[in-house]
């Protein structure tokens, strides 16, 4: 029996392919398939928190406990940010943002190749699939990109989470990975709408990718949405001490602005600073220059959108 | 090639909770553990029997078990306590 802990909600395909998906947990269980871990980073809304060390933290802990509990240990890990897709074009943002995480990552430990990449900002899930999303979402969706600044239809937002440059979904020829999504609570909601995509592109004989998901359901606000009561990751430059005791309050619901959704990234991020080079990692993603260098210097395998947009800035 | 024991934490349509267990010596074969859970689930409602034979589906398909599962809509739901689920293939 191969149990998950508590920390982690299953996110399980949908009826039609559970036994291809069995299938593929075995073939990739064997060794006969890649096994990856897609982690998607939305657009930063105000400045990378200090809570993106913690998040990295509880990703760790699932990577070392719950994917090789489900499938084997992960053979990579990618990360790409979903920005272009919201119509948002700030490149430097996105670099950071993603320098921020795949640094705290291996901070937390991880070793795993880690790739960085950004979403195509057109449309990659063919018009001729007739993907219907319940009601219930659509307006959750619909709320979410309110709060996310998403300049992008919300209903196209959701369905380009299948895309081959976000979760990838649609599979292309050959030996595909099996695939595993690891977010917060609130990629469980873009779970749903892709099993509806998945639906469609079934009925339309398209190819698949094997896929499940990992859902770390007691974190209830995505890292890179900032609350104005989080410190900045930069603010730990000047006293982590201070940071710290400023992350605590953002995550005590009993303090004005305080919000028990960020209470396991804090305590996480308590562990995380008292790690060696964690200064060095903040500095090297307080700039966008300087976090260019910073993942030109780092093992991090770089995708060809994200080198040209690094060619560029 | 056995399931098992599978024990179900559900919400009640009362409100109240249901914390069964179910034990089976058939062989491995998803449809048994979906008729079966049926009547487990008896007392909830139908939507969330629906989830339960998820639940139930996956687990013992993958061989995974999971207290909680992501439903249809994307809300996060306890499904499974505990159990010993086969590992198919």
């Amino acid at each position: 029996m191969r149990g998950l802990t508590d920390a982690v909600a299953l996110a399980a395909p949908a009826s039609f392919e559970l036994a291809a998906t069995a299938d593929a947990a075995t073939e990739a269980r064997r060794g006969e398939r890649v096994v990856e871990v897609r982690i998607g980073i939305g657009p930063l809304t105000g400045q990378i928190p200090l809570r993106v060390l913690g998040h990295a933290a509880c990703i760790a802990d699932t990577l070392r406990t719950d994917i090789p509990a489900a499938i084997r240990p992960a053979d990579r890990v990618c990360l790409f940010s979903s920005a272009p897709k919201t119509g948002n074009a700030n490149a430097g943002g996105m670099l950071q943002s993603m320098a921020a995480l795949a640094g705290a990552l291996r901070l937390a430990g991880v070793s795993s190749p880690i790739n960085l990449e950004v979403a195509c900002a057109t449309q990659e899930v063919p018009n001729h699939l007739l993907v219907d999303l319940p009601a219930a979402l659509l307006l959750w969706f619909t709320e979410a990109a309110k709060n996310a600044g998403n300049r992008a239809d919300p209903a196209w937002y959701a369905i380009e989470h299948s895309a081959p440059s976000m979760f990838a979904d649609l599979a292309g020829p050959g030996n595909v990975p099996f695939r595993v999504t690891v977010g917060s609570a609130p990629e469980a909601r873009f779970w749903a709408a892709r099993r509806h995509v998945r639906s469609a592109a079934m009925m339309q004989g398209l190819r698949l990718a094997p896929s499940i998901g990992l859902i770390m359901r007691s974190l209830l606000r995505p890292w890179y949405s900032k609350t104005a009561a989080e410190p900045a990751l930069s603010d730990a430059l000047a006293s982590q001490s201070s940071a710290m005791a400023t992350l605590d309050r953002a995550a005590n619901p009993q303090h004005q602005g305080g919000n028990t959704g960020l209470k396991r990234e804090a305590r996480a991020t308590r562990r995380m600073l008292g790690l060696p080079n964690v200064t060095g990692l903040i500095d090297a993603v307080s700039s966008v220059r300087a976090a260019a260098q910073y993942v030109r210097n780092s093992k991090f395998e770089i995708g060809a959108r994200l080198a040209h947009e690094m060619e560029i800035m | 090639m056995h399931v098992t024991t599978i024990e179900i934490d559900q919400p009640l349509v009362d409100g109240g909770r249901q914390n069964r267990t179910f034990d089976s010596d058939q062989s491995v074969d998803v449809m048994p553990v979906i008729s079966s859970s049926q009547d487990i689930c008896e007392q909830i409602s139908t939507f969330d029997r629906a989830r339960a034979n998820a639940g139930l589906q996956f687990a013992t398909r993958m061989g995974i078990l999971a207290k909680f599962m992501v439903g249809d809509t994307g809300d996060i739901i306890p499904t499974l306590v505990r159990g010993e689920v086969p590992c198919v293939g």
